[in-house]
């Protein structure tokens, strides 16, 4: 495989692109679910960034032109790869039943506690912090739940193109994203409070 | 209609829209209780934050990931 840091980095433009590749890679790996072929996935589309950068215009930022090309990459992939889509031996019963967030309310179904207050990221310096904090949180859910999560907001598809993607039942895929965005709320509540305590709190 | 069956609509209502029976239920609810307006600003940041994730539109500190 050829070395994208020694033989195409020509340019700052060149560089830069490389410069996201971690994020790319983080992306990929969460929506496949598979590290070799994530890295291949970001490969291809790296390759294919330095093939056209005179394309990019700077109408949007560099990350989100690289994110629209992993876009097309992945969806290749997942095409491609009819195995590597979740499947019934890999757990995904249990990550369906989604009665673990049941303790957080009680026999009448009302919330235990009352919610903290998250303060809001508006300012572009907290919303890289916020990101971080996501980060760790999606890498914490449950691999068929992240990848069904993934379909939904990296990929943007309707329920009906996730269901038909993943012969998941309508149902399921519902119960998967309830999963997901229950488990992500429960995880930044703890994580984006203890990252603000961090930073001082008065500000 | 309780919280855990409200934040079910409010969650369900990011993928396709609500009947206009289920958005009026979970109006109501939501209208008398704080736990559940304390949840749909918490829901309402993460969305928007994802979102802005998704699009590659958060600048990065490179070199701490
Ligand atoms: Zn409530």
């Amino acid at each position: 495989m050829m070395s994208i840091d020694s033989t195409m980095v020509d340019d700052d433009l060149s560089r830069e692109i490389a410069s996201h590749r971690p994020f790319l890679l983080r992306i990929s790996r969460l929506q496949l679910g598979d590290a070799a072929l994530a890295e291949d996935v970001v490969q291809e589309a790296i390759l294919a960034a330095l093939e056209c950068r005179s394309a990019f215009n700077g109408r949007s930022t560099l990350r989100t032109w690289l994110v629209g090309i992993l876009k097309y990459k992945v969806l290749d992939a997942l095409r491609d790869k009819k195995k590597h889509l979740p499947c019934p031996s890999t757990g995904i019963h249990e990550e369906i039943a989604t009665d673990d967030f049941d303790v957080l309310f009680d026999m009448q179904g009302t919330w235990r506690e009352p919610m903290s207050v998250w303060i809001d990221p508006e300012a572009v310096a907290m919303q890289t912090d916020f990101a971080r904090v996501l980060q760790v949180c999606l890498d914490n859910l449950p691999p068929n739940t992240a990848r069904v999560f993934m379909l939904r907001e990296f990929l943007e598809m309707e329920t009906t193109e996730i269901c038909s993607t993943t012969l998941l039942s309508s149902t399921n895929v519902r119960a998967l994203l309830y999963r997901a965005r229950m488990g992500l709320r429960a995880c930044l509540d703890i994580k984006w409070i203890q990252s603000r305590d961090e930073k001082g709190g008065i500000q | 209609m309780n919280c855990r069956e409200h934040s079910k609509l409010v969650l369900d209502a990011l993928d396709h829209p609500l009947s206009p029976q289920d958005q009026a239920r979970a109006d109501e609810h939501l209208a008398d209780c704080s736990f559940c307006q304390g949840a749909y600003r918490q829901f309402t940041i993460m969305q928007r934050e994802i979102k802005r994730f998704f699009s590659g539109d958060v600048a990065e500190k490179e070199g701490n990931s």
